[in-house]
């Protein structure tokens, strides 16, 4: 599935979403992303799988918040409860939220300038690739996937 | 006229109409059985007298002409054939059209003269069903230069004009304007039909047209109380032609037809109502007495416009929430009269909402009725034969669930139709009965009711749904190895999912299953599908009863508020960790004489336990005869709350039924008594 | 030569859909925008024959384009996508110029519809 055209030339042109999470760089595509708000109160939900955090009351809507360091299995000193913001995301008719740290910027990027390699064996099928930004490396996550878990 | 009597007469009428409806389906499955063709004899029979009696002659010929036909069939002069139920059905239609005519005060001004013409002809022994006739059937622009003849007659025009119109329009023709019946017929299955018509309204205005009158008005087009015909009368300066050719170009309208309005005997026919008018009045007079002792019966229920009662609805949700947030905020100041109103306000409004709830709830066969002929005419359509089935008609659920089930309702029985049931030869050569059988059935389930739509067709093809799954990337092959297959069928689900290669105009199953199924999720219910090949299908619809308030006894356990139904609770009380028991390693208490197993709510939930205190409050529930002792941290009291889905991602979890938002914009998960317990 | 069309909506699924109907009912999709303020630049720039228009987008509405592009070309053939219930708005897109509308889900043969009806 390809997400993202804007033809320009013959090559497309991914617009991505970087933000920062526990010193990494992670990215989503631009398009799945409602907003940012800073992190509100967060409703514990018991049983609920160890990556989703909780729920939140957006505007009346209750959001699920994901801890995308548990998801990606990001190994941390000690549990981070810190997350200053939470990025809400819509895929199809599923609105979510991420825990994340700051977000950053919108990336253009070229089809040849994602690494395919390197992202997929760390973050099996979560991750697109890896995209070099100046001397940091963006993991550019598949949203789709990461919903489907 | 009266309109007491005409409200009378009405309801009345409708009660025949649909006795009617389903003699008929009756008649057609059992041609021979002469008590139904009495019964319906008598019905026209009554009708009949009752028409004519209001003086609505136009319906009252119907009436006749048809009643000779039954007086042909029970005299057995005649046999019965799909051909002569076809034009019987017709009648009903006009027979009903004209009810829905005089409910809007237009009287039965309605042109069946062909319909008579066929009914004499069929009691002269000419069993010879005409054609349809030339203007019903699609007037595509290309043909209407052949056409060009019959431009000039003038046909009738079935709107009636009035004294008023007619002077607007004698006014308009004399500067130069045309003045046009209009009438535009949607397509089937047309989505957001009041923005569809109002492309129609806007095409002819851009045009330099007026719309000077609409039937239905313009306010039901705009909140689409309407099915899918609107007739209209225009003036404007461009000829009929492109007139007809503009609107024709507008999407999704299946027919277009214009006819020129001809004064002279829209003048005429004034006139002639007038005289009918006056006549009426008399015949009223008589009709007087007879009708009296019936008018007691009427003035004790009153007819209330669905929008009032939901505006009702409306405001008692925001009554409800605004006496949380008054109770929450003068909870910090612990006033003891306050305390008071506000527990009498708590009553009042509980009851008030109680008694809304009640009004309007009313029985599914309000949908249902409706479907037993349009299934017919999608079987002769589609050249089947299917038995439909329906059971639970008198189920009753909320007015607006009632309303919203329709389409999505329709959508299966279409597809089943469509679809499910095969062709004669088809079922034959499999070894089925030749008739197949659609099952439409309602039930209440606890808090929720349940609809089927159950087939015994074809059924769907669990490795076509696989495979196409695979091919759109749903899911891996891998994965797909051993996917149950309630999770094979939900793909049925996804938007645009479709395993028909080739769709018909009815439906292609899969196209539109994620309509049904956002539809009953807009609901807050929850729709399944199993099938087995060659054995059919089957689609389970679970609809909550009422609308989405519900009492709840608010409790924490660790720092958080969760909801436990009031319905599911049976008694609170406090108690001390020396009354628990273990019996067959279980924890239990006797409560009242009663073993009741003990539920640590703070265990289940995996929240850490502070420190132990001797002293327990319980909240005892009940799960059928069952009942289950919660152990909560702290009681806060009884609530209104609004249940919201929890969404997708939160779907694996069967503790709680959703969240609701409380006064202080937290979060309240709603606690599923049923699930929690059913493990213990 | 296909007639070119541009496709405006902020869901990249959406785009997707729709690209895939488009093309294959014979028409060139030239650009993709995913919001209005993207929609009316992209319209300036590549001057589509059709444009498909989502209403509720961030930034700028369909609405709000609609206007804007009608501003640029009174010519312009607008077709609005809009989900179930949005009845108020799709009147208001009307009102606004657009000359068809799709209501999503999308089912390809009104699409294909609706693209041959503007384009006459």
């Amino acid at each position: 599935m390809n997400k993202n055209e804007g033809n320009t030339g013959s090559e497309k042109i991914y617009e991505i979403l970087s933000f920062n999470l526990c010193g990494r760089d992670f990215a989503v595509d631009v398009d799945y992303v409602e907003m940012v708000i800073e992190k509100p109160n967060i409703t514990f939900v018991p049983k609920a799988r160890e990556f989703i955090k909780g729920v939140i009351n957006l505007r009346g809507r209750i959001v699920t918040v994901v801890d995308l360091t548990k998801l990606l299995g990001i190994e941390m000193e000690k549990e981070n409860n810190n997350f200053k913001n939470v990025m809400i995301l819509r895929v199809g008719d599923v609105e979510v939220g991420f825990l994340v740290d700051n977000v950053k910027e919108v990336i253009r990027a070229k089809e040849s300038d994602i690494d395919t390699q390197f992202g997929s064996v760390e973050y099996e099928r979560k991750a697109k690739g890896v995209i070099k930004k100046g001397d940091k490396l963006v993991v550019y996550l598949d949203v789709e996937e990461i919903l489907k878990t | 006229m009266n309109e007491q009597y005409l409200s009378v007469f009405l309801d009345e009428a409708r009660e025949y109409m649909e006795s009617l409806n389903e003699n008929m389906l009756k008649l057609e499955k059992d041609p021979e059985d002469m008590e139904i063709i009495n019964e319906i004899f008598r019905v026209l029979h009554t009708l009949k007298g009752m028409s004519a009696t209001m003086g609505f002659e136009n319906m009252s010929k119907l009436c006749h002409r048809m009643e000779n036909i039954f007086d042909d069939l029970r005299n057995e002069k005649m046999k019965i054939t799909t051909e002569l139920m076809d034009t019987l059905f017709a009648g009903v239609d006009a027979m009903e059209k004209m009810i829905q005519m005089m409910a809007e005060g237009k009287g039965d001004e309605l042109d069946v003269s062909d319909l008579l013409n066929t009914y004499e002809g069929i009691i002269k022994g000419e069993m010879k069903i005409e054609e349809k006739k030339e203007e019903e059937k699609l007037e595509t622009p290309k043909k209407e230069g052949e056409k060009s003849e019959r431009i000039k007659e003038y046909e009738k025009i079935p709107i009636e004009i009035d004294e008023t119109l007619l002077h607007t329009l004698e006014e308009a023709k004399k500067k130069d304007y045309n003045t046009y019946y209009v009438k535009v017929v949607l397509e089937e299955g047309t989505l957001l039909k009041s923005a569809r018509m109002y492309m129609v309204f806007h095409k002819i205005e851009e045009m330099g047209g007026e719309v000077l009158k609409s039937i239905p008005p313009v306010e039901d087009i705009e909140n689409e109380k309407f099915e899918r015909e609107v007739e209209l009368i225009v003036v404007c300066k461009i000829d009929r032609n492109k007139l007809h050719e503009a609107i024709g170009n507008i999407s999704e309208i299946e027919k277009v037809i214009v006819r020129e309005i001809d004064m002279e005997s829209a003048r005429g026919e004034i006139e002639e109502r007038k005289v009918e008018t006056k006549e009426e009045k008399k015949t009223v007079e008589k009709v007087e007495a007879k009708e009296s002792s019936r008018m007691k019966r009427i003035t004790q229920t009153i007819r209330v416009d669905i929008d009032k009662l939901d505006t009702l609805m409306n405001l008692m949700g925001e009554l409800v929430i605004a006496r949380s947030r008054i109770a929450d905020t003068l909870r910090k100041y612990q006033i003891k009269e306050v305390d008071e109103s506000l527990a009498q306000l708590s009553r009042v409004t509980l009851d008030l909402q109680n008694i809304i709830m009640k009004i309007r709830m009313v029985p599914i066969a309000f949908v249902f009725n409706r479907f037993p002929r349009m299934v017919r005419d999608l079987a002769r359509r589609f050249n089947k034969e299917i038995n439909l089935v329906i059971t639970g008609q008198e189920t009753e659920l909320d007015r607006t669930v009632v309303d919203e089930i329709g389409e999505p309702l329709l959508h299966l029985l279409r597809n089943a139709v469509d679809h499910g049931i095969e062709p004669k030869e088809e079922r034959i050569a499999k070894g089925k009965p030749p008739v197949g059988t659609i099952v439409l059935a309602a039930r209440h389930e606890g808090n929720n009711v349940i609809i089927e739509v159950s087939d015994d067709g074809r059924g769907m093809d669990k490795e076509k749904i696989l495979s196409k799954a695979i091919e759109r990337g749903l899911i891996d092959e891998a994965s797909a190895q051993n996917l149950p297959e309630d999770k094979i069928f939900s793909f049925v689900f996804m938007p645009g999912f479709s395993t028909k290669e080739d769709v018909s105009d009815v439906s292609g199953r899969g196209v539109g299953m994620d309509v049904v199924k956002s539809a009953i999720e807009a609901l807050n219910g929850s729709v399944s599908l199993e099938s087995k090949k060659d054995e059919g299908t089957k689609v389970t619809i679970r609809l909550p009863l009422t609308l989405a308030i519900i009492q709840a006894l608010l409790v924490t356990i660790g720092d958080f508020v969760y909801a436990i139904p009031i319905v599911n609770i049976d008694s609170t009380m406090a108690a001390s960790e020396d009354d628990v028991q273990i019996v067959e390693n279980r924890e239990v208490m006797v409560v009242r004489g009663e073993i009741i197993p003990i539920v640590r709510l703070k265990e289940m939930f995996g929240i850490e336990t502070g420190k132990k205190s001797r002293n327990i409050n319980l909240v005892i529930v009940k799960n059928g005869p069952r009942k289950y002792g919660f152990v909560v941290d702290r009681l806060l009291g009884q609530d209104d709350i609004v249940i919201k889905s929890l969404g997708k991602l939160l779907k694996d979890i069967k503790e709680f039924s959703g969240g609701a938002i409380l006064g202080d914009g937290s979060i309240a998960l709603i606690l599923d008594v049923s699930n929690i317990v059913s493990n213990i | 030569m296909a007639k070119r069309v541009l496709i405006v909506d902020d869901a990249a699924f959406m785009r997707m859909l729709l690209k895939d109907i488009i093309t294959k009912a014979g028409y060139e999709v030239v650009g993709e925008a995913t919001n209005g303020v993207e929609a009316v630049e992209k319209y300036k720039e590549l001057k589509p024959d059709i444009v498909t228009m989502d209403i509720t987008m961030p930034e700028m509405n369909g609405i709000e384009a609609i206007k804007k592009i009608k501003e640029i070309d009174p010519n312009a053939n607008i077709i609005v996508c809009s989900a179930m219930g949005q009845q108020a708005m799709v009147v208001e897109a009307i009102q606004a110029g657009a000359k068809d509308f799709i209501v999503k889900p999308f089912q390809q043969s009104r699409v294909v519809e609706a693209l041959n009806k503007v384009s006459k």
